[in-house]
């Protein structure tokens, strides 16, 4: 079925609310005229107008330049349901329950890294659990993982990976204090307990970077960042723990639905009323979920900087910000001109905050949040900060490049060893958990995150602030 | 083989097909071990651990299937093991299943499915049964 899309200007396109029946909300898509081709066809534009039928949705069913097909919600979909009679969907969030990204900074010009670059990519990847069925830095059972489900990245300072100055630095403060670890099931703590700091396999990974250009001077020197300077940029999420999460309240929710008298028009959009009991639980449990992925990033963060330290002696690496791009979290906005809370589904979305919005630290109170977009292997990734035009879609923004091929249409292009000796030809260096990953994660299966990027620049959601460019990738 | 890949921008999706149910679940078991482990094992120790039990309120053969392929997800996770199914007794009315068999460990570590998913699920009923899944790489 075609879905009808009208244009509205040069980056946002309209679904209109009457494109299919029992829509409540119009769709709006952030999409240039390339992106709109990619996706034309795509299920992600029926997936766009499922999610507007959902009670309860505010303004618009939202889809960022990155969008493409998920499960239920759209890959890069933003949706805020009103907390009164609204909805909270697990398939809003995803199944890796914050998945996210953080990205240290060093003083260090990448002259002094690149003698030590392979020696170092060696050391990290012999440090950092990676790929299909790995096991983290350490085990956790009992009630040392529930606290690490109610603490999230602070339990993992105070179990001595990194600093209380990272805390700041990462969203909520590295800690949802909603959750709820008796809403975690035996199964989901079973998965995770031996899996806390290590990236997974699938598009997770960890990437030594240069800073390839500036497009904010001012912003760039309030983040650390200068031309040639390197970074390390993470990117993981909640492991078998979130996934299971995701998957008891799959369940649970698809029984709400006909008990709630909700019609959803796929079944992995199974959603409570957020005052439910249902909802709750679910909230509870998926914000356990996120202080574990938080608690995870923040451990191999800590790993990453020991091991610089020994090739660095006395260099930091400092902490940027860490953000989540799958979540669903309680949040005051002002909506029709009157304020109100509403839960905003971010799934493959990033919350970008403005300049001055009072939910920032200190320290990026004036110069907005600072966003983290992961590129593909091979490509750029970006440093944004929150800009005030977000507000129109609940401050949020893209969260990478999006895929464009399937994993066996990418297999067709370059198998693994073609796809490692075409980054190395770059001057990429290239190490591997799982090698077959490494050839369905070709940066050819991605959409071109510079055109995502300037997207969400030219709808005024993020101002561009650095280019970051890959030296070195482990891939999960 | 009864299952073969669909097109699909991020992650994997399936068809299997068998001529009845209860060939159906082994065939998805076959995939699963197939997509997620790298192949299936051949060789199997006669372990015994149990059967799997399955239980859904739904009775709805389509959620059984993605249950049990979870179940053998979880298995290859927290145990790599892996379950090679001898008899299985599906009732769809109960929406319930017992599967006998045998267990092996698995010869790689873990599994590269992060779950079975109920998006764009869809069974053709038999025969041939046709069962289209997508797994979450």
């Amino acid at each position: 079925m075609s879905i009808q899309v009208e244009r509205k200007d040069p980056v946002r396109c309209l679904i209109p609310q009457t494109a299919m029946e029992g829509m409540r909300v119009p769709g709006l898509l952030y999409a240039d005229g390339r992106i709109l081709s990619e996706v034309r066809d795509d299920p992600v534009l029926q997936q766009v107008t499922n999610v507007a039928c959902l009670p309860g949705i505010a303004g618009f069913s939202f889809a960022m330049p990155d969008m493409h097909w998920g499960y239920g919600f759209p890959i890069g979909g933003v949706a805020a349901f009103s907390s009164e009679g609204g909805v909270i969907s697990p398939g809003g969030v995803g199944y890796d329950i914050s998945c996210g990204v953080r990205l240290h900074v060093s003083r260090l010009a990448e002259e002094r890294v690149q003698p030590e670059l392979n020696g170092l990519l060696d050391a990290l990847f012999a440090t950092i659990p990676c790929g299909v069925g790995s096991e983290g830095l350490t085990s956790l059972k009992g009630s040392r993982l529930d606290a690490v489900l109610k603490g999230g990245a602070a339990w993992a300072v105070r179990n001595g990976f990194g600093e209380k100055s990272d805390l700041e630095r990462i969203e909520h403060g590295g800690c949802l204090e909603g959750a709820d670890p008796d809403e975690v099931s035996g199964r989901a703590k079973e998965r995770g307990q031996s899996q806390l700091g290590s990236l997974g396999s699938g598009n997770h990974f960890l990437e030594i970077q240069r800073v390839d250009e500036i497009f904010d001077r001012s912003l760039a020197t309030s983040f650390g960042l200068e031309v040639g300077r390197v970074t390390v940029m993470i990117h993981c999420g909640s492991r078998g723990l979130g996934h299971q999460v995701c998957d008891d309240f799959l369940k649970t929710l698809s029984r709400s639905v006909s008990r709630y008298g909700i019609r959803i028009p796929d079944r992995q959009l199974a959603c409570a009323p957020l005052d439910s009991a249902e909802g709750k639980a679910y909230l509870g449990a998926m914000q356990a979920a996120a202080n574990f992925a938080m608690a995870n990033r923040q451990a191999i963060g800590s790993r990453v900087r020991e091991v610089f330290s020994r090739f660095f002696p006395g260099e930091s690496l400092d902490l940027l910000y860490d953000v989540s791009h799958n979540l669903a979290l309680m949040e005051k906005h002002s909506y029709e001109g009157k304020p109100g809370w509403f839960c905003v589904h971010r799934k493959g979305a990033t919350r970008a905050l403005p300049p001055g919005d009072p939910k920032l630290p200190r320290i990026y109170s004036k110069t907005g949040q600072p966003v983290i977009i992961p590129g593909s292997m091979g490509t750029a990734s970006y440093v944004l900060a929150g800009a005030a035009g977000a507000a129109e879609c609940f401050f949020s923004t893209c969260h990478g490049a999006g895929r464009l091929k399937s994993r066996s249409a990418a297999l067709k292009v370059l198998d693994s060893k073609g796809v490692s000796a075409a980054l190395e030809a770059k001057g990429i260096l290239v190490r591997a958990g799982d090698l077959r990953t490494l050839g369905e994660e070709a940066p050819e299966a991605y959409k071109d995150v510079d055109i995502v990027v300037d997207v969400v620049e030219r709808a005024g959601l993020s101002r561009k602030v650095a280019r970051l460019t890959p030296l070195a990738v482990i891939k999960g | 083989m009864p299952w073969k890949e669909l097109d699909h921008p991020a992650d994997i999706r399936l068809e299997i097909e068998a001529q009845s149910v209860e060939e159906l679940f082994r065939a998805s078991a076959e995939a699963f071990y197939s997509v997620s482990a790298g192949e299936f094992p051949t060789c199997f120790p006669n372990r015994t651990r149990g059967p799997i039990q399955i239980e859904t309120s739904q009775g709805e053969l389509s959620e059984l299937l993605v249950r049990w392929m979870n179940e053998l997800l979880f298995f290859l996770e927290t145990e790599n093991i892996v379950f090679l199914p001898e008899s299985i007794d599906v009732d769809v009315q109960k929406g319930t299943l017992v599967a006998q068999g045998r267990w092996s460990p698995a010869t790689v570590r873990g599994g590269r499915v992060k779950a079975v998913t109920y998006g764009g699920l869809e069974l053709d009923p038999g025969p041939p049964w046709r069962f289209r899944v997508i797994l979450d790489v």
